[in-house]
């Protein structure tokens, strides 16, 4: 059930009536019946790997806690009875006991993942490898829906667990709700289990002002996939998919897959956290304005940013902190120079991650090499900082709104050009493509009618131009004075919900939908 | 008390917001929907019957072989009968039975007249022939049912129930038509039959495809069947009929099976091509498109003729002496007369009949649709927000029409996945755009082309030597539909020609998908390449054609 599609939003909609017609009691199981109703329609052998996902977290997480109370209990009788190092050794012994469960179920789970989604792509590699001399053939395996979102956010829960930060969730099903939740299984967010499950295992009264808030950035969501993102993938496809599109057209590209993937994620993130909004359930964040970044930190920051917390929190951190590394760290500081010797263990560490972040995003090359651009590009920059420095201390050029302006489109343009790589599908095309940029762009390619026979007509360019203007103004108002939403409600409900009907009938009227479009799944589904 | 009108205000608002919005969207609807006033008029066929509350003797269905071909209005006059034809551009069996059932809703008709060329087809073929054919019904089980057997695989119901979601996008081509018909629209048909005043005689055709099988599909046959049944449970009198045209071909094999059907089923067949003189058919005057369809001078001999046969045969009573009838043929008649003068005067201003040629695409104003349409929305949200209640200002603006698919055109491109004939250095693959293979190939020694029914593009036959090609239109693209070697001059990839062993095929194809004595069929991908075999064993046809 694609978000696009009508039997979701029939679903959806009934969902949200139900919800609030039914007793609050059993709003949450009433939720969880919808997820699995979902993913069985998506397809029934899906659930037992989500099922396997919920019971062995749900169990080993258990297990974890049960272990970290147990130490609580002993070192509180023990008070004052035994030895420091007696204490640290017991210590010791119950973090080995609670990094067994949690190494067990961290090893299947990402098994799973690791197995569903690389197979092939380790089949292939090994293949090329031993070319001639190893044949694999590929293996007909599934992927199930949001298996990358899911694992993650259940495997964030159980180390936070592990971690003593909150306590375990007991009852099985209400964890089941919270690794499942319909919404956000697709595409995310991936949040953590004590921003959600608050609210969404609490139970709800009908709030006119939530749900209509909800109802709003549904239709926004809508409006940004079917009426943008859903109509430039017919003249960016066009391009990419031949090699004879170069130069100038590859400029294009590279806009048409920036405008396209954001408003595709952000549409569907507003999507998800509409549908939960409106049910008063609160689901982290996953943008914040990414196309105003002034550098590539930054944009990581804003973009995705519930991957990049989770990447942050439970793969950089504890590389950064594990003893090899501490060893490493002190090791370096002394041998190496003093600017390069205190980053060591931040280039490793960074370097991993990017890596899991390129191969999480999925399993070939050209994600691996999209990871490690951005990671060689976020170094470069970090080094910078102080030329910046001191550049900045030379021309007062910091505040200025041309500045900002200027950093805001390199930014931009640096981003684009990196996720040419996804664009292109392949390292060496990439390469060939943006070299021909240099090598021959024909700037009257953006005149001379050539941008009409990519699949794209007048009109289209029409409401792309429109429904991008709408896009950036509705984005400078959010960046100046906060929330849209609160500002248009506060002046008047009637002109709210107008609002709201512009938004959905010009989805439907300027909507790419219907006979001859593909319904689009949303990009982020894929990973 | 306070309380509780505020919250009757605020319930009497909400109600107001939902209908306002309601209305706007069921306008807006109304406004894109295609209202084939013009240029194609056959997506108004279907809805004009309910505008007619007389009753009819006779009752046709099929496809322009039946709307183009009879005059309902020669019928009256001649022999006092009334008539009506429920036709469409390809209407397929299926459609016309639940047309049918539809029709016995209103009226129970003495004779029901059904057209057997749409029996070649098995399955749904166009997504454009069905909507002209089934928006215009109205709401019943029938036409539920008619839309779920006729829906093509990227075709969904919801389309029709929300035509909305389909025609969404002609935002950008809206023309007059649409505005000035938004709520009432024109007859276009005289009780079914579409009016052509121009001449332009028969010319040659086509030698007919050979087929593999020519055994008329099951499905077709079922509705065939469910026709036959549905009129014997209310005492209706079938006729089957074949009209007197010869393009598209009507195969002697596929005569024979309706033959027998009729003959097993007590039904009278007629296949007016065999009586063409008897009709006092003349092809060179009596046709306005080189004898694909009649003009009004052959439909009213048609209708001369086929009128004779429906009073004596089947007892039809002459009406014209019922006043009421009589006066309500009367003004039909005088409509049917002032057409034909008005298209007789504008032939002869203009030579031809521009009128009712396919309108040429316009250079629709899309900035000026686009900012009617927005404008629209605007002025909604301004009004409303403003607490206004003018509705009329909407009704005057917006823009509207059909291009749904620009990218159905380029996906359709090469199908790799097919079979490809390799002919003059040149790949022909089917399903692959005409133009670049017959720019590549050069002049063809022959060529043909017909008008397909509803003006959907033209179907085109290029003959190079020994190669004939078939196309099929979409969305003003030629598409390869099916390439047939009609000697040895040519062979297939795999070094079949005419002439060669029916052992060689099969050493060289393996097994086929489909075997016959006479014929053996192959498939890949989206597409079949049949050997038809001759008295001597022999291959003595290569016919290559997409799967549709």
């Amino acid at each position: 059930m694609v978000f696009n599609s009508l039997p979701f939003v029939c679903f959806m909609t009934g969902t949200l009536l139900l919800f609030y017609l039914i007793p609050k009691k059993v709003q949450w199981c009433f939720l969880l019946v919808c997820n699995y109703v979902f993913y069985t329609i998506a397809d029934p052998r899906y659930l037992i790997f989500i099922a396997a996902t919920t019971v062995t977290v749900w169990f080993a997480a258990i297990k974890a806690e049960k272990i970290n109370n147990e130490q609580k209990e002993y070192l509180k009788a023990q008070k004052g009875e035994i030895s420091k190092a007696d204490k640290q050794a017991y210590k010791d012994k119950m973090k080995r006991r609670r990094w067994k469960w949690l190494l067990i179920c961290l090893l299947l789970n990402l098994g799973i993942l690791s197995v569903t989604k690389y197979t092939n792509f380790m089949i292939d590699n090994i293949n090329d490898i031993f070319s001639g001399a190893v044949s694999l053939k590929p293996v007909d395996i599934i992927v199930p829906m949001g298996i990358s979102f899911y694992t993650f956010q259940s495997l964030g829960y159980l180390i936070d667990v592990y971690r003593a930060k909150h306590e375990a969730q007991h009852n099985i099903f209400k964890f089941a709700l919270f690794v499942s939740f319909f919404p956000q299984l697709a595409q995310g967010p991936i949040c953590r289990y004590s921003d959600l499950a608050p609210s969404l295992l609490a139970q709800h009264r009908f709030d006119r002002k939530n749900f209509s808030y909800g109802v709003m950035r549904i239709l926004w969501g809508y409006f940004k996939k079917v009426v943008i993102a859903d109509r430039i993938v017919t003249g960016l496809s066009t391009i990419v998919g031949s090699t004879e599109y170069t130069g100038a057209y590859v400029l294009c590209a590279m806009f048409f897959y920036a405008l396209q993937l954001y408003c595709d994620f952000t549409g569907g993130i507003d999507i998800t956290i509409g549908i939960a909004e409106a049910m008063g359930i609160k689901v982290t964040e996953n943008f914040n304005l990414p196309y105003f970044s002034k550098n590539i930190k930054e944009y990581w920051n804003r973009w995705h940013i519930t991957m990049g917390s989770w990447f942050t929190d439970y793969i950089f951190y504890p590389i950064s902190v594990c003893s090899p590394m501490l060893k490493l760290s002190k090791w370096s500081r002394k041998h190496l120079p003093a600017g390069i010797g205190k980053r060591v263990t931040v280039y490793i560490a960074c370097f991993v991650v990017w890596l899991a972040t390129g191969i999480w995003h999925g399993a070939a090359w050209h994600f691996v090499a999209w990871g490690l651009t951005n990671y060689v590009v976020i170094m470069i920059s970090q080094e910078l900082e102080p030329a910046y420095a001191k550049f900045h201390k030379r021309f007062k050029v910091k505040d200025k709104a041309f500045y900002t302006v200027f950093q805001i489109i390199r930014t931009i343009l640096l981003m684009s050009a990196i996720r040419m790589f996804d664009c292109y599908r392949d390292v060496g095309t990439t390469f060939r493509m943006m070299w021909s940029m240099i090598t021959s762009f024909r700037f009257s390619t953006f005149y001379d009618g050539s941008l009409m026979k990519i699949g794209l007509t007048a009109s289209d360019y029409m409401i792309l131009a429109v429904g991008t203007a709408v896009v950036l103004t509705v984005s400078i108002i959010k960046a100046r004075k906060g929330s849209v939403r609160d500002g248009i409600y506060a002046r008047s409900s009637i002109g709210f919900y107008n609002i709201c009907a512009v938004l959905l009938v010009s989805t439907l009227v300027f909507g790419a939908y219907g006979v001859g479009y593909d319904q689009s799944q949303f990009i982020y589904t894929q990973f | 008390m306070k309380v509780k009108k505020r919250k009757a205000l605020r319930i009497i608002s909400a109600v107001c917001f939902i209908a306002f919005w309601v209305l706007l969207v069921y306008f807006v609807q109304r406004l894109l929907m295609p209202k084939y006033q013009s240029g194609v008029v056959e997506g108004s066929m279907i809805e004009e019957y309910y505008k007619d509350d007389t009753k009819h003797d006779v009752i046709m269905v099929g496809d322009c072989e039946v709307y183009e071909n009879i005059s309902t209005v020669e019928l009256w006059r001649r022999y006092g009968i009334t008539s009506y034809i429920r036709g469409s551009a390809q209407q397929l069996a299926w459609q016309s039975y639940y047309l049918l059932e539809d029709t016995l809703r209103f009226e129970t008709p003495k004779v029901v007249v059904f057209n057997v060329l749409s029996l070649k087809y098995n399955e749904p073929q166009s997504e454009a022939y069905n909507r002209m054919t089934l928006d215009g019904m109205q709401w019943s089980s029938a036409k539920v049912d008619a839309i779920n057997a006729s829906m093509t695989k990227d075709e969904k119901f919801e389309d029709y129930v929300f035509p909305l979601f389909r025609y969404h996008s002609r935002w950008s081509e809206l023309e007059d038509d649409d505005f000035a018909h938004l709520f009432s629209k024109d007859l276009v048909t005289h009780n079914g039959y579409y009016m052509r005043a121009d001449v332009r005689a028969e010319g040659e055709f086509p030698d007919p495809t050979p087929l593999a099988d020519y055994t008329l599909g099951s499905n077709a046959m079922d509705y065939l069947d469910r026709i036959r049944k549905l009129c014997e449970e209310n005492g209706i009198k079938l006729v089957l009929m074949k009209a007197p045209t010869l393009y598209p071909h009507w195969y002697e094999q596929w005569d024979e099976q309706i033959k027998k059907y009729s003959s097993d089923n007590g039904l009278s067949y007629l296949n007016f091509i065999s009586c063409r003189d008897e009709i006092g058919l003349d092809m060179s005057k009596d046709t306005y498109d080189a004898g694909l369809h009649l003009n009004i001078y052959g439909a009213e001999k048609l209708a001369d003729y086929f009128g004779r046969w429906l009073a004596d045969e089947c007892k039809l009573s002459d009406h014209r002496s019922d006043d009421e009838l009589a006066a309500h043929y009367g003004k039909l008649e005088e409509a049917y007369d002032n057409e034909k003068n008005s298209q007789l005067r504008e032939i002869e201003e203009n030579g031809e009949l521009i009128s009712h040629k396919p309108a040429a695409k316009k250079e629709t104003n899309v900035l000026k649709n686009f900012i009617i349409i927005a404008a629209l929305a605007v002025l909604c949200l301004v009004q409303v927000g403003c607490g206004s209640e003018s509705k009329k200002e909407t009704e005057s603006a917006g823009g509207a029409s059909s291009s749904a698919s620009s990218e159905s055109g380029q996906e359709k491109a090469a199908q790799g996945d097919g079979f490809a004939l390799d002919f003059n250095g040149t790949q022909v693959v089917l399903g692959a755009e005409m133009k670049p293979i017959a720019d590549k190939l050069g002049e063809p020694t022959k060529y043909f082309e017909s008008q397909s029914c509803a003006y959907q593009g033209l179907d085109k036959v290029y003959t190079y030597g020994g190669v004939t090609i078939r196309t099929y239109p979409d969305k003003e693209v030629d598409y390869v539909l099916s390439i047939e070697l009609k000697d040895d001059s040519v062979s297939t990839a795999e070094g079949i020609s005419i002439g060669d062993a029916k052992d060689k095929v099969k050493k060289a194809y393996g097994d086929a998908a489909s075997s016959t004595d006479t014929s053996d069929v192959f498939e890949k991908g989206d597409s079949k390449l049949s050997f038809i075999y001759g008295n001597d064993g022999n291959v003595s046809s290569i016919v290559y054609e997409l799967k549709k």
